[in-house]
C-alpha cells in the first residue's frame, strides 16, 4: 500500500488541503522521499534543477507536495514557496556528516522566517540505511532542536530507499495537520 | 470511460479471434503473409519495421517472437526459418529474405541498445573505482579546455554546473551513462559543448550545466526504453546502430534544449521543469513521423550539408 493512500483514509476532514514543503540540502534525498510518498519508482531520479510538484487527490483529500532544489544556487528561491505552507518536511542526509553545520544553518533561517511562523516541522533524519548515518538522537542534540519552542517539531529516523520510518513520519504529519485543522 | 472488464474482454476477443481471421482472411485473398506483404508495402522503412515488429511480437511461434525481443538471435538463422514456416518461395520474392534480414537487424539492434544503455545506466558511480574517477577528470579537461583539474572537491565543479563540491553524488539514478554522455558530447562536438556551457552562465537564463546534462541523459533514456526512438533507429542508414548512435542522439538533445531553453524566455531556473517537458512533448511530436531524425545540423557529415 503506497503511504499517500494512508492520508487519503483520513476522511476526518472532508476537502482538505493540505501544501506541504520539502526542503533540504543538495543528495539530502528529497525527491526520493516524494517518490516514495507518491508510491513511484525511485530508480531514475536525477538532480532537481529546478521544483518537482506531486499532487495527490483522493476522497475530497487533496496532498500538495512541493519539492525544491536543495543545491545552493537554487536555495535563494526557496522564500518563493513559503507562502501558505501548512507543513515543512526537512530531509538531512544522516551520513553527510561534513555538512551537518550547514544543513543546521539553512535549518535555523527557515525556522527564523516570518512567513514560516509556527508551521510545524518535520525533519526526515535520512539514509539510515547507510552504515556511516548518524542517529536521530545524535542529529537532534547537534542541532539543538530541543530549543524550539515556537512550533511543532518531530524528527524521525528513516530511509527512503528502504521505506523505513517513513510511515511513522507520515501518520505525525496527518495527525499535526488535522489537529491544527479542527 | 469503458470499464476495464470491457477492454480486456475486448483485448482478448481481438488478438485471439479477430486479429487472426482478419490475417486468415488477407492472407487468402492476397496469397501472401503478413509479414510478405509488409515487406512489399510502399512506404517508409522505419514504418514497416515497426510493423514488422509487432507483427513477430504477436506471433504464435515462440522463436518469431524471440526475433522481436531477443537481443543475440541469429538473424540469418531467423530469417530462413521464417521462410520455412511461412512457406515462402524464394524464387517468388526474391527480394524478401534480403529485406528482413535488414529489418530483423534494425529490430535487434534496438533491443540491445535498451540493453547496453541499461548496464551502463545501472553502473553506480563510486569514487573508488579508478576508471569512474578517470573519466571524471577527463570531463573537467574537456570543458575546461585542457586545463588541469585543480583538486577532486572544491567548488570549481559548480563552474561546471554540478550541485557541489563533489560532482560524484549527481549522477543519481543515471550513473556512468550520464557521466558518458557529458564526456561524448565534449569530445565529439567540442565547439558545441563548450557553446551549451558559456550559455549556460547567461545572467537571466543560466542553468546548471552539468544537472541539465544529466536530466536530458534521463529523457534520452526514458525514450529509449520505452521505445519511442524506434522512429529515429529504424530509419538510419546503419542498420546496426550502437552505442554511439544513442550519444549522438543525446548531443541533439542537449544541444536543442538549450536553444529551446533560451526561446521559452524563462523566468527564472524554477521553469525548469516546466520548459523541460514542453520540450519532452515536442520531441515526442517529433518522433511521431516515419522518418524522424533527431539530428542537428553540426552532426552532419559535410558532404551531406
Amino acid at each position: 500500500m503506497g503511504l499517500l493512500s494512508l492520508l487519503r483514509k483520513l476522511r476526518s476532514n472532508p476537502d482538505l488541503e493540505l501544501r506541504i514543503l520539502l526542503l533540504g540540502l543538495d543528495n539530502a534525498g528529497k525527491t526520493t522521499l516524494l517518490k516514495v510518498l507518491a508510491s513511484e519508482d525511485i530508480t531514475h531520479i536525477t538532480p532537481t534543477q529546478g521544483f518537482n510538484i506531486k499532487s495527490v487527490q483522493s476522497k475530497g483529500f487533496k496532498l500538495n507536495v512541493w519539492d525544491i532544489g536543495g543545491q545552493r544556487k537554487i536555495r535563494p528561491y526557496w522564500k518563493n514557496y513559503f507562502e501558505n505552507t501548512d507543513l515543512l518536511i526537512y530531509v538531512i542526509d544522516s551520513a553527510d556528516r561534513k555538512r551537518f553545520e550547514e544543513t543546521g544553518e539553512e535549518l535555523t533561517e527557515l525556522l527564523e522566517e516570518e512567513k514560516l511562523a509556527g508551521v510545524p516541522v518535520l525533519i526526515f533524519a535520512n539514509k539510515q540505511d547507510l552504515l556511516t548515518s548518524a542517529k536521530a538522537s545524535e542529529i537532534a542534540e547537534g542541532l539543538n532542536l530541543n530549543s524550539i519552542r515556537d512550533r511543532e517539531w518531530q524528527i524521525q529516523a528513516c530511509s527512503a530507499v528502504s521505506g523505513e520510518g517513513i510511515k511513522e513520519g507520515v501518520e505525525w504529519m496527518t495527525k499535526t495537520c488535522n489537529n491544527r485543522k479542527k | 470511460m469503458m470499464p476495464s472488464w470491457f477492454n480486456e474482454w475486448w483485448t482478448k476477443l481481438y488478438f485471439v479471434f479477430l486479429r487472426p481471421l482478419f490475417k486468415w482472411v488477407l492472407r487468402n485473398i492476397t496469397g501472401q503473409c503478413e509479414l510478405l506483404r509488409i515487406t512489399n508495402e510502399e512506404s517508409d522503412t522505419a514504418v514497416k519495421v515497426q510493423k514488422i515488429e509487432s507483427s513477430l511480437r504477436h506471433s504464435s511461434f515462440p522463436d518469431l517472437r524471440d526475433c522481436a525481443t531477443s537481443t543475440s538471435v541469429d538473424v540469418s538463422e531467423s530469417v530462413k526459418k521464417i521462410i520455412e514456416i511461412k512457406n515462402i518461395v524464394p524464387e517468388k520474392y526474391p527480394r524478401f529474405e534480403i529485406s528482413l534480414q535488414n529489418f530483423l537487424f534494425r529490430i535487434k539492434s534496438y533491443n540491445k541498445l535498451v540493453s547496453d544503455a541499461e548496464d551502463l545506466r545501472k553502473i553506480k558511480y563510486s569514487s573508488d573505482d579508478p576508471s569512474h574517477e578517470a573519466k571524471l577528470i577527463q570531463l573537467w579537461e574537456a570543458y575546461s579546455e585542457g586545463q588541469p583539474l585543480p583538486e577532486r572537491i572544491g567548488a570549481h565543479w559548480t563552474d561546471l554546473g554540478f550541485q557541489g563540491h563533489d560532482p560524484s553524488t549527481d549522477f543519481r539514478g543515471m550513473g556512468i551513462l550520464g557521466l558518458e554522455q557529458l564526456l561524448f558530447f565534449a569530445s565529439k562536438y567540442p565547439k558545441q559543448a563548450r557553446q551549451v556551457l558559456s550559455q549556460s552562465y547567461h545572467p537571466q537564463f543560466g542553468f546548471s550545466f552539468a544537472i541539465v546534462g544529466i536530466n536530458i541523459t534521463e529523457m534520452g533514456y526514458s525514450l529509449l526504453v520505452r521505445r519511442k526512438l524506434r522512429s529515429h533507429f529504424y530509419s538510419l542508414d546503419n542498420k546496426e546502430p550502437t552505442m554511439v548512435d544513442f550519444h549522438q542522439v543525446y548531443c541533439h538533445l542537449l544541444y536543442e534544449f538549450a536553444k529551446f531553453w533560451f526561446a521559452a524566455k524563462p523566468k527564472d531556473i524554477m521553469e525548469f521543469n516546466t520548459v523541460r517537458e514542453q520540450f519532452h512533448t515536442y520531441i515526442q511530436f517529433t518522433l511521431t513521423s516515419p522518418s524522424a531524425c533527431l539530428q542537428s545540423s553540426f552532426q552532419k557529415h559535410k558532404s551531406e550539408i
